[in-house]
Formats: C-alpha cells, sequence, structure tokens
C-alpha cells in the first residue's frame, strides 16, 4: 500500500464554499472515506 | 455514492470528495449534481500527490481495456464530453481512520476503475468488526 506524505491526513483544504478546513476535522469523530475524482468538479 | 450515504454513515464514515476544480468550477459541480457530501477544491493536484493518487501513463489512452470500457460506457447511454483538467489523473479512494492513519485504499488502474458504494460499505463494516474484536 503506498504511504501518503507525513501530514497529508491533516491537509488544510479549501472547499467549495471557500473555506479552509484541516482534514483532520473530518476524522476526528469517525472516519473519513476520502473520494478523489477524476472530475474537475 | 450519494445513493449510499445513509450505509456509509451507519458505517462509521464520512465522505469527503475531492476534484481538481476552482472554487467556482467545484461550487458548479455540487449545485449541479446536488452534492451532499463536503467537496475539496484541488486545481493543483497538491492532495493527489500527498496522497500518491496516481497518473495514467499517456500509452494508458491506448490500452484494449480503455477501448473495451469506453464502448460499454458508450452502449449504457454514457455520452463523452470535451477532456477538461489533467486527464491522465486517475480517481482513487482512501480510508482514514480515528488516529490519521490509512487503513484502506483503492487504486484505480483506469479513469473508469472505481470500486462500488457497496463494495466501500462492506469494507467500512468490516473495518468496524475487526476494531471491536480488538
Amino acid at each position: 500500500m503506498k504511504v501518503p506524505k507525513p501530514g497529508a491526513p491533516d491537509a488544510l483544504v479549501k472547499l467549495a464554499d471557500g473555506s479552509h478546513r484541516h482534514l483532520s476535522e473530518f476524522w476526528q469523530d469517525g472516519r473519513l472515506l476520502l473520494v478523489f475524482l477524476r472530475h474537475l468538479g | 455514492m450519494r445513493h449510499a450515504e445513509a450505509d456509509i454513515r451507519n458505517a462509521g464514515a464520512q465522505v469527503v470528495l475531492v476534484g481538481m476544480g476552482t472554487v467556482s468550477q467545484t461550487r458548479d459541480f455540487v449545485a449541479r449534481f446536488e452534492v451532499p457530501f463536503p467537496m475539496v477544491c484541488d486545481p493543483d493536484q497538491h492532495l493527489y500527490r500527498d496522497f500518491s493518487i496516481e497518473r495514467m501513463s499517456p500509452l494508458g489512452f491506448f490500452s484494449p481495456t480503455m477501448a473495451l470500457r469506453g464502448i460499454a460506457a458508450m452502449a449504457q447511454g454514457h455520452t463523452m464530453g470535451l477532456p477538461e483538467g489533467d486527464v491522465r489523473q486517475l480517481p482513487g479512494v482512501v480510508i482514514i481512520d480515528r488516529d490519521g492513519s490509512i487503513l484502506f485504499r483503492y487504486e484505480s488502474n483506469d479513469p473508469a476503475d472505481h470500486p462500488s458504494p457497496e463494495v466501500l460499505v462492506e469494507r467500512l463494516e468490516t473495518l468496524s468488526a475487526q476494531t471491536a474484536d480488538h
């Protein structure tokens, strides 16, 4: 299994509403299913 | 994926989508397809690289597998839009545990290679059962 870069699971990301969040906000209370699309979105 | 939202939540996880669009493109996508999940805008593909989500080789477009998948998609009524963004970027799925560790990765072999929501729910339920055993 490929290993992500250190810190990747808590990366600061920008959401569709323009806000910034750390990924850890999504997995602290449960598992996170991170789905990478091949679309522009 | 959206049809499996309740099952995924019941399996103890939430979904976050990552796309290669700008904020504006992503907002349009979320509205157009009524996406019920948070969606990350990653036009520079930083997150794709940080999680080692592969890109397809240039010759991958001409493989027999890709041709067959294209024919199958058209037979199901799907049409091909104009290519946008990084057409070589492959999709992928990563499950992150409550401590930030990676529990599972699905590495797609080609752009049409996706795990079904049912497979992902089953994987989440298996992971939960394994955790409960320990």
